[in-house]
């Protein structure tokens, strides 16, 4: 019943999507947020001792299901954290989710971020230097990317491998075997 | 006291003219050129004075050098990204800590306040970078800007602006000349450059310059290009412990030929402070000074070794191993406190 429940959201979602761009992006973003609610409801009846899997084992398994679970949560950290995910003409910005600090201490010491318009970063410290990026998000127009992705992926790809993927994962989270 | 937009005004006109009559006395023109403070030019210069909190300067491409100054009391950052009044209560993307560090590459940062420095002793440089807040309908391009957090009168001051030019003209001299020497282009010269220096210090007088020739020529044999201070060109601004600091940040590592008491001794204490991987040698044994008897039981990256100054040959290549060794493992103990290093390549890793 819960499966049925969540993929009805999920093509509730699926059918409203490309009418209208603005509220493509919202409802595109509130299938980010269901997709990682699932992994979030998952914990908490595992902190409550409902689950014979630890939080850790579940978070696993989630990675396991949910082919773009990092970026699902750090898109929702950065729209409910930050300033709000918002789509964006500007190639390739990045966002940091709490400040990126570049520390520097002593005669000689260095640190450098270096952002290229492809949104890559490289990070550069020498000897008492540090650069630290703090969940970096990066958008390009209705791509997303985060650190451990090779590649820029389109929020509506993205969201339907994760969706499909989060219904398997709440379908094993549901079985009876793992009450 | 601090500085008022007079006092910036002056600096940055002395700073200018300093890097260009000095850059042209002693640098072919070519060269002189792809000074930073030269390559800048010619363009619009705009002064950041706040009376709260820092200053900034920024360059914007123009056809002819203008300087401008703006002056208020909200923090140099607000100055220089003024938007709606909404953008300054956003958390910066950046926190810059220390001085030394910079941003750049051409990339754009989304949805939060550009950056703000932590205290007064810190700067921060940006080079061709985008900002933006598209929930505010913000945007802000920055070819170069220079922000720091002190604006006492003596950091904005007619020697500070002198000193920084020949600086910047000095590192650019010694390269130049080390380049023209070797025989290679500058580029080639710079690529190598952090992989083969070796700064070598100890006493200038008779016996020392005999020691100094004994261990640089042994450095020469085992490939390495070994820099004598007395190599670097003099500044009439430009102490001889400024002169090591500058050079020894540049190279692969450090001997002291610990033999005999000179100025070297206060250079040990530069290499203490600085963590620099340094090697004392002492000739039969016999320390300058017992003030640098011991310097490796509270340091792992200074090595204490005796040598035989007319036959050196084994000692300096077990010198030139123990430091290479070090450098080897502090790169892999870094390595694993940092991950992204061993994706990205630290400056001056050759």
């Amino acid at each position: 019943m819960y499966t049925d429940k969540f993929a009805s959201h999920m093509n509730r979602l699926e059918m409203a999507a490309s009418t209208d761009a603005a509220l493509d992006f919202g409802l595109q973003l509130m299938g980010v947020y269901s997709t990682v609610s699932v992994l979030e409801v998952a914990e908490c009846l595992s902190g409550k001792g409902m689950m014979r899997y630890s939080v850790d084992e579940l978070s696993i398994r989630y990675q396991a299901f949910v082919p773009f679970g990092n970026l699902a949560y750090v898109i929702r950290i950065h729209d409910f954290h930050r300033q709000g995910v918002s789509f964006s003409n500007s190639e390739n910005g990045v966002r940091m989710y709490g400040p990126g600090t570049l520390t520097v201490r002593g005669p000689g010491s260095s640190a450098s971020l270096v952002v290229s318009p492809e949104g890559a970063i490289a990070k550069t410290a020498k000897r008492n230097g540090h650069v630290k990026v703090d969940r970096p998000l990066l958008q390009s127009g209705w791509r997303f990317r985060t650190e451990d992705m090779a590649d820029w992926v389109g929020i509506h790809d993205a969201n339907k491998s994760n969706w499909s993927g989060a219904r398997s994962f709440v379908d094993w989270v549901m079985s009876p075997r793992n009450a | 006291m601090n500085a008022d937009q007079n006092t910036v005004r002056q600096y940055i006109e002395l700073l200018h003219g300093t890097v260009r009559s000095v850059g042209d006395d002693v640098l072919a023109p070519e060269q002189a050129s792809q000074l930073l403070h030269n390559s800048l030019l010619p363009a619009a210069i705009t002064a950041y004075v706040s009376t709260q909190f820092g200053v900034a300067l920024e360059y914007a491409p123009a056809q002819k050098t203008t300087i401008q100054t703006v002056c208020g009391s909200a923090r140099v950052e607000d100055l220089v990204f003024s938007g709606p009044r909404a953008l300054r209560k956003l958390d910066p993307m950046l926190l810059v800590k220390g001085d030394n560090s910079s941003l750049g590459g051409g990339g754009t940062f989304s949805g939060a306040f550009p950056f703000r420095l932590a205290a007064v002793n810190c700067d921060f440089t940006v080079d061709n970078f985008n900002f933006e807040v598209v929930a505010l309908g913000w945007k802000r391009h920055v070819h170069f800007l220079e922000v720091y957090g002190d604006r006492s009168t003596g950091r904005w001051s007619a020697a500070s602006a002198t000193a920084r030019a020949k600086d910047e003209v000095l590192a650019a001299v010694y390269i130049a000349r080390q380049a023209s020497h070797r025989g290679e282009t500058l580029s080639d010269y710079v690529n190598s450059f952090r992989k083969r220096s070796v700064l070598v210090l100890g006493a200038y007088n008779a016996d020392g310059q005999v020691r100094l020739a004994a261990i640089t020529t042994e450095l020469k044999t085992l490939n390495y290009e070994p820099v004598l201070v007395a190599d670097i060109p003099d500044f009439e601004h430009y102490d001889l412990s400024q002169k090591v600091v500058a050079i020894a940040a540049v190279c692969r590592f450090i001997v002291i030929d610990d033999s005999a008491p000179s100025g070297h001794l206060s250079e040990v204490e530069v290499c203490k402070l600085n963590r620099w991987v340094t090697v004392l040698l002492r000739a039969q044994g016999v320390a300058a000074s017992s003030m640098t008897l011991g310097a490796s039981i509270s340091s792992n990256v200074i090595h204490e070794m005796s040598y035989n100054p007319i036959e050196p040959a084994r000692s300096i290549a077990a010198a030139a191993e123990w430091a290479e060794q070090r450098l080897t493992e502090l790169k892999k103990q870094l390595q694993a406190i940092y991950p992204f290093r061993a994706t990205t390549r630290p400056t001056g890793e050759a």
